[in-house]
């Protein structure tokens, strides 16, 4: 992944040799900083969840009969009666190999679980992410470009109105509104119960129980990307060059789309990457509200155990996949706008 | 022209981001088996699978699904007496330590005849190997051998005599399957091989992990085949989609309702709602800083009023079970006095008209100042050590209407000249508080299973200082007859010692107990009939002490189905409804929103 926007602004940048120089330093500086936050990430998941109340022994056993010693060898399964620096190198030791732990409540590898997760989670967010970005964009750039019109005041209004709403409260009443009284989709899961047969007939289950909980996702989120939008380009509005674009005789339509959208597309660049990151982390009312089996639902439940070493996984592979967008939003930046790189 | 580039760039990034995930959703589809034909009863679970292998599984979710495809040796049936499973019959030796079992000529689903030493497999298992001993170890902690004697026999052998030894609740497994799994029986997920072999009503043919668990009928299970073909457990995660689902028809039984969801299906045509009586108890602790079975000191940091059970006792008379049970329980309830429910009326205890303890505050205010505690100045009463009779009250935020329940013993305890500082906190909290003793009243509660040995132990002193502890009381002479019902092979003798054990620690009130809650259940009566309820009069279709719930759901016949149509009507006129609510309220908004930012322009 990291390596596209790399190689691209490396070919964009063959002719002068100092500004290339100068790209590599930067390069190299901005993954250093991600890896020294990964590395951060790595001791603070270590430390925050052993902070939290409740003892998973305690918890795991709760009520069902269980006798001291079975107690003790729990804990001496997990490792939990060693002290804590000898957990903490046995925990660096194994993450060096891959492996996040056993899960207390699943009895199982953490990696295993959170994989199995983590494609609902990036199929649900991501779809939602790509449709919320689109309309976001495109109503924002026209709310800018006809500012103040009934348009304007009707997405604006709109949008702040989702934006504004509880998730859960909304999710709910679509819920009752499209699946239960129009009958239109399923009320909650990925797939229809045990599954579809063939590959067409599943993608069309998945797409059909997708709808709504992405539908709520987009209603709740698009209002940012529409208000980022609409401001950069009202800040491009007054500038010289779009006089001279309609100078030259071109239509509104094209002055908007390619001269003045691509330049105010910057600011929004930096919040679609974050948002990019956040993906993974997924929407925990929206997977509450439709059952959708997804990552962030899971990291709550582990919250309540505690099951330290699913959490430890999931902090980690999310603020991993927050930092690589963050690196891959500032390298990209750099490849949209000459500004930042001349200076 | 960067920018055109940079937008190919990304627009084919997310389609392929787009394309991956669909992949890996239908993936994920394309493993799972295929929903066989016939009738399908789905179940809407609200809690997570932890796991299908029966030696791990411990949510109630899971050990449902392993009932219904492990058959125990012996079970308990919707009368909650012990009724023959894969044994048929069954004698104790005359000094009680040899069971002998005779076990009935069936098959596991996979035509392989189950004998002796299935039985002979399971639990030496669960005594030597430790990874086996996640979820049933202890139940097995007073087995000294488990041996297959020949096909049709199998023998337990205790180290002391154990009355509640056919109330033993593991599930058998077939060696033929598991023997090759000896080294994963912990981290094995259960459902590797599908279908799983078993020898319950229904085994399982599908697991989509976190999704749902699909469960067939066993042609060869011995009671006979169940009349529906397909069991479905779907998961939601919320109550509030389930009853949706419910009222869609997407689901045909839910469970585990609040009152509010619960009143909301009355009237419906279509759904059947089940008030089933349950087999848990609310009760407030009292931390009296019993010296602990641990190490014989006093633990934690009570109240030292705590200790005297006058002030106990006028506690007890200052709560108005009655009260919770209308107006935080909304009616679905019932007042309890022992930590055996009702459902159990064999084992259940009611207190004698001399015992009894009732609502009254003046009681309550008299027993105070005979304690020694005078009321002080701010209504608050004042010990003899000058103290303040202040007292921490605590309760776990899963239960929805804990901090109702909070407000009303507040309000009791005030009355009296009790100071309360409530505090709701987590469950995890809680049970750390409770362990430790590190509170004064908490609210807590367990399930009581039809055996009542279980519950009886965690009032003896040697859990104190484990999770399995309950009030923290701690009395040889209670501990002395602990050891005596367990000995007790005759039933009468056991039932007298187990009454006066409770009558024990009511009079020494180890606790109130509060209520006993009902479980709120709903399901498509246009669809389903027949499930058996445990017990039998009036109690629970789901999360029984066994599979009868699910084992005797019939499917309504077709043309009657067809008739019954009200709960679809129904559920458009309300989407309609909701639909107008929903545009009507985002009009009023946008119209408001609009108006103020023109209001802002000029």
């Amino acid at each position: 992944m990291s390596e596209l926007p790399t190689t691209a602004v490396a070919a964009d940048l063959a002719e002068p040799p100092r500004r290339g120089r100068g790209t590599a330093v930067f390069v190299l500086r901005t993954l250093g900083g991600g890896l020294m936050s990964i590395g951060l990430i790595v001791v603070l998941g270590f430390l925050l969840f052993r902070v939290l109340p409740g003892d998973p022994v305690t918890t795991m056993t709760r009520n069902r009969p269980g006798n001291p010693e079975q107690l003790a060898r729990l804990r001496a399964e997990f490792g939990l009666d060693r002290p804590l620096p000898a957990q903490f190198v046995d925990y660096l030791a194994d993450l060096a190999r891959g492996d996040l732990g056993t899960s207390y409540v699943y009895s199982r590898p953490v990696t295993e679980i959170i994989l199995g997760r983590l494609g609902p989670t990036v199929l649900l967010t991501g779809s939602a992410l790509i449709v919320s970005v689109v309309l976001g964009l495109w109503l924002g750039s026209r709310a800018a470009w006809r500012h103040g019109s009934v348009f304007d005041r009707l997405a604006t209004g709109t949008a702040l109105v989702l934006w504004s709403v509880p998730t859960f409260w909304l999710g709910l009443l679509a819920l009752m509104v499209f699946a239960v009284g129009l009958d239109l989709f399923p009320t909650g899961g990925m797939t229809s119960p045990g599954g579809v047969d063939g590959f067409l007939p599943a993608v069309l289950d998945v797409a059909h129980h997708l709808v709504l909980p992405c539908l709520t996702m987009v209603a709740v989120v698009y209002a940012q990307y529409l208000m980022v939008m609409r401001s950069s380009l009202l800040e491009e509005m007054s500038a010289d060059y779009l006089t001279t674009a309609r100078a030259k005789g071109l239509r509104e339509d094209l002055v908007r789309r390619r001269h003045a959208v691509p330049n105010a597309l910057l600011p929004t660049v930096t919040i679609i990457f974050l948002h990019v990151g956040l993906v993974v982390a997924g929407a925990v009312t929206v997977e509450t509200v439709f059952s959708w089996p997804g990552l962030g639902l899971l990291t709550y439940q582990a919250l309540a155990v505690p099951d330290i070493p699913l959490l430890q996984g999931t902090l980690i592979v999310l603020s991993v996949a927050v930092v690589l967008m963050n690196v891959l939003a500032d390298l990209g930046y750099r490849l949209l706008d000459p500004r930042v790189r001349a200076s | 022209m960067r920018w055109v580039s940079f937008r190919t760039w990304a627009g084919r990034a997310a389609a392929a981001l787009l394309a991956a995930a669909l992949a890996a959703g239908g993936a994920g589809v394309a493993q799972a088996a295929p929903a066989p034909g016939g009738t399908t009863l789905r179940v809407a679970i609200t809690q997570d699978i932890d796991s299908l292998n029966p030696f791990v599984a411990v949510f109630l979710s899971s050990t449902q699904v392993m009932r219904l495809t492990y058959e125990n040796l012996t079970m308990v049936g919707p009368d909650n007496a012990v009724q023959p499973g894969l044994a048929e019959s069954w004698e104790a030796s005359p000094d009680g330590l040899t069971w002998t079992f005779r076990i009935r000529d069936a098959q596991w689903s996979d035509g392989t005849p189950i004998t002796a030493r299935d039985v002979a497999f399971t639990y030496t298992q669960i005594m030597a190997n430790p990874a086996a001993q996640d979820a049933n170890g202890s139940a097995v902690a007073n087995f000294a051998s488990v041996t297959a004697v020949d096909d049709r026999t199998a023998q337990i052998t205790t180290k002391r005599p154990q009355a509640s030894l056919l109330a033993t609740d593991v599930p058998i497994v077939p060696e033929h399957v598991w023997t090759s799994r000896v080294g994963q029986m912990g981290t094995a997920t259960g459902a590797e091989q599908l279908p799983v072999v078993g020898s319950g009503p229904y085994v399982i043919t599908g697991y989509q992990e976190g999704q749902s668990v699909t469960l067939s009928a066993n042609d060869r299970f011995w009671r006979g085949r169940p009349h529906v073909d397909t069991l479905q457990f779907v998961r939601y995660e919320n109550a509030d989609a389930a009853v949706q689902g419910l009222l869609k028809g997407d689901v045909d039984l839910v469970r585990d309702l609040t009152p509010a969801q619960f009143d909301s299906l009355d009237g419906n045509a279509a759904v059947g709602r089940n008030e089933g009586r349950n087999r848990r108890y609310t009760e407030l602790l009292l931390n009296w800083s019993n010296p602990s079975g641990v190490d014989g000191k006093p633990f934690g940091d009570g109240h030292p009023a705590l200790r005297d059970v006058r002030v106990r006792q006028a506690l007890h008379h200052a709560v108005d079970a009655a009260a919770v049970v209308d107006r935080v329980k909304q009616g679905y309830s019932e007042p309890g006095h022992g930590i055996i429910p009702p459902v159990y009326p064999k084992w259940t205890f009611t207190p004698s008209d001399a015992q009894r303890r009732d609502h009254d505050p003046e009681k309550a205010k008299a027993l105070l100042d005979e304690a020694g505690y005078r009321p002080g100045p701010d209504g608050v009463r004042v010990g003899p050590d000058g103290r303040p009779l202040t007292l921490r009250l605590i309760a776990g935020n899963q239960v929805p209407t804990n901090p109702q329940l909070l407000e009303f013993l507040a309000g009791w305890l005030k009355e009296v000249g009790v100071g309360v500082t409530p505090q709701i906190m987590s469950s995890n909290q809680i049970d750390d508080a409770t362990v430790a003793g590190t509170f004064d009243i908490a609210v807590s509660g367990w399930s009581v299973n039809p055996d009542p040995d279980a519950t009886l132990e965690q009032q003896t002193c040697a859990v104190n200082g484990t999770s399995r502890a309950d009030s923290g009381y701690c009395n040889p002479a209670y501990d002395q007859l602990y050891a005596e019902q367990q000995a007790a092979l005759d039933e009468n003798q056991r039932r007298d010692i187990v009454q006066r054990m409770q009558s024990m620690l009511y009079d020494d009130v180890h606790a109130i107990v509060l209520t006993h809650d009902a479980m709120l259940e709903a399901y498509r009566a246009d669809r389903f009939t027949g499930f058996v309820l445990q017990p039998e009069d009036g109690g629970v279709i789901t999360g029984q002490t066994g599979y009868w719930g699910y084992y005797g759901a019939t499917p309504v016949a077709a043309d009657q189905t067809a008739a019954d149509s009200g709960g679809g009507a129904g559920g458009v006129v309300a989407g309609v409804l909701a639909a107008v609510v929903v545009l009507g309220g985002g009009a009023f908004l946008v119209t408001r929103n609009r108006r103020r930012s023109q209001d802002e322009r000029e």
